[in-house]
């Protein structure tokens, strides 16, 4: 219990962090004159829409600064980042309402008041909301509905102008004349907040050369390993980096065709020794042309990240499932783990025949050690893996801990049905590749 | 991420959707045919024509040949309550007591001030700043006349009421 509050730490931290202004809020005047009538409540409503959604972007900006300790009190970078998208979604709907809501109240005294609020331009202060609003309005499309069909770093640039707009943002808050203005707590608790945004802002994306530790390796060795999977191999020019099996880095590569953009990839070697390798399936416009690279090439490294790792479970006695590329953090705990120490079943599930790279190795693992079994699963002969037939193959899964790794629809199926099968939470681990 | 997507959607067309309904209907209600018969010329230049909506007068007086009413400081502070509050602000004085229950700041904030020279309270937001063009304008369609001048007695009885409205508990100073 404890290690899951602790693993949670950050969770509940995000939470209060984007609460805590309301509960300033709604202390500083009696309640019946915030909700006494319509007018109020919409007032009300708008006032906190405002107050929350600012303090909420403030932590989805802290969320995306990548920090080691989020792997600890996050469980994971992957849970951090997936905290950052669902914050950033809610903060943007709450920001949209916020002169809505502050417009409506207007239309029991005059439609054309109501309407001008949101259509004049002679406050400055208010300007610069809009302007913010309208900027997150603009930037926000482009992730949500045109990322998948633009070059990525086109959408990595709109999506750091996002702290410019914020910012702005932050203009509005300050120079408008609200509980903000008047009142000293909650003033320099949004200042602190938007602060802390801001300077993870300014820490990922303008100190980034400066501020973020990397290694730099250089390519060892570029060969495919399936049709469409590209595996890399990496030796250290100074420091060599440490890591564990299950973990995950980001890597920049020094090549102009490929661009200098940074990714991340699961390690896929053996922790003790000098060079990394990593498998990357060729998904996308950056990961088609990592073929292209050279021996030689330089790279940075920055991690590593990842909590998903057989050392972390509560029993050794494990249930291993793979989907696709997501072997890749598998075969890096295969390769590492001792085992007289665990008794694995490895499940790979891949949709023909020709897609389970790393099959080979892994059979070959296993007839070396009774204690790993490797059940590949060809899902297009014999139907998607189910939790049945996991069960049914491995003699149960009660008091097992169970890590799952592979295409969201697939994790999510599997997920639903071990939590239906009323498998606890802490036996199940799961590593996302949705960053 | 794509739950989030369908939420943020959804928000999205909620959004555009009540910013064209607004300003179609502000466009449409500056259109409306504004009352018939010239009323009493005012200063201050943003007094609009308005339709009538939630009790709000519209701009433009109709006189009379009734018995006018000498707009002093003595007149101006018999109208001291909820249920009939006149405010004087900026040498202008106004009929508030329909507005109150509307005020986006609170009744609390203009009751105190009924029958009184509330210029200062105005112009600086009760110290929270000040009111934007948007409050100048809506509190100008609530002009009755100048300070000291004399205005038609309809108009003003037209303009205010004798009880106070339902929705302010008495005593709510």
């Amino acid at each position: 219990m404890r290690d899951v509050l602790k693993n949670n730490l950050g969770v509940v931290f995000v939470a209060a962090a984007c609460f805590f202004p309301a509960v300033f809020w709604i202390f500083q005047e009696p309640v019946n004159y915030r909700f006494g009538n319509l007018v109020e409540t919409f007032t009300s409503f708008g006032q906190l829409l405002g107050l929350i959604g600012m303090s909420m972007f403030a932590v989805v900006l802290f969320l995306s600064s990548r920090l080691k300790i989020f792997d600890k009190y996050f469980d994971g970078l992957g849970r951090a980042y997936n905290l950052h998208h669902m914050l950033g979604g809610l903060a943007f709907i709450l920001l949209l309402f916020h002169p809505l809501t502050l417009a409506v109240r207007y239309i029991p005294s005059s439609i054309q008041i109501a309407s001008g609020f949101i259509f004049s331009f002679d406050n400055t202060a208010i300007n610069y909301g809009k302007i913010a609003l309208l900027g997150m309005i603009a930037l926000l499309l482009i992730t949500f509905y045109v990322k998948k069909v633009i070059k990525y770093q086109t959408w990595k640039l709109s999506h750091k102008l996002l702290g410019a707009f914020f910012f702005i943002g932050g203009l509005h808050m300050l120079l408008i004349p609200s509980d903000v203005s008047v009142n000293f707590s909650l003033r320099w608790y949004m200042i602190l907040i938007s602060a802390v945004g801001i300077g993870a802002y300014f820490y990922r994306t303008l100190l980034y050369p400066l501020s973020i530790r990397r290694f730099t390796y250089k390519v060892d060795d570029i060969r495919m390993a399936g049709d469409d999977v590209t595996e890399i191999t990496l030796r250290p020019l100074n420091k060599k980096m440490k890591y564990n099996p299950g973990q995950f880095v980001f890597i920049s590569f020094k090549n102009n065709f490929i661009g200098s953009e940074s990714h991340p990839f699961s390690l896929i070697s053996n922790f003790e020794e000098d060079s990394i390798q990593v498998a990357v399936k060729m998904a996308g416009d950056f990961t088609d042309k990592l073929p292209n690279l050279k021996i030689g090439d330089e790279a940075k490294i920055e991690g590593p990240f990842g909590k998903f790792n057989y050392e972390n479970a509560k029993s050794r006695r494990q249930i291993w499932i793979a989907g696709g590329i997501g072997i890749t953090p598998f075969l890096s705990m295969a390769r590492s783990i001792n085992w007289s120490e665990y008794k694995i079943d490895l499940y790979y599930s891949f949709r023909n025949p020709t897609d389970g790279v790393y099959s080979e190795e892994l059979k070959d693992i296993s007839s070396r050690n009774p204690n790993f079994s490797f059940l590949p699963w060809i899902s297009g002969k014999v139907g998607q893996l189910s939790v049945s037939n996991i069960s049914a193959l491995s003699g149960g899964l009660q008091g097992k801990s169970i890590f799952i790794c592979g295409p969201l629809v697939m994790m999510q199926a599997i997920e639903k049905g071990l939590k239906d099968e009323k498998i606890h939470s802490e036996y199940i681990h799961t590593e996302e590749f949705s960053m | 991420m794509l739950k989030t997507k369908i939420f943020v959607t959804i928000a999205l067309v909620i959004f555009w959707t009540g910013l064209v309904v607004l300003i179609t209907a502000g466009l449409t209600s500056r259109q409306l045919p504004t009352s018939s018969v010239s009323g009493v010329s005012v200063s201050g230049g943003n007094l609009q024509s308005q339709g009538s909506v939630g009790g709000v007068q519209s701009g433009q007086q109709q006189l009379s040949s009734a018995k006018g009413v000498n707009l002093t400081a003595a007149e101006i502070s018999k109208h001291n309550n909820a249920g009939d509050c006149w405010l004087l602000i900026g040498g202008k004085v106004y009929n508030v007591t329909e507005f109150i229950p509307m005020h986006p700041g609170g009744e609390s904030t203009i009751i105190p001030y009924c029958g009184q020279d509330a210029t200062v309270a105005f112009d600086t937001k009760g110290g929270r700043g000040a009111h934007s063009q948007n409050a100048q304008n809506l509190l100008a369609s609530y002009y009755i006349g100048n300070l000291n001048s004399s205005v038609n007695q309809s108009t003003v009885q037209k303009t205010s009421q004798t009880s106070p409205p339902q929705n302010i508990p008495l005593g709510d100073d």
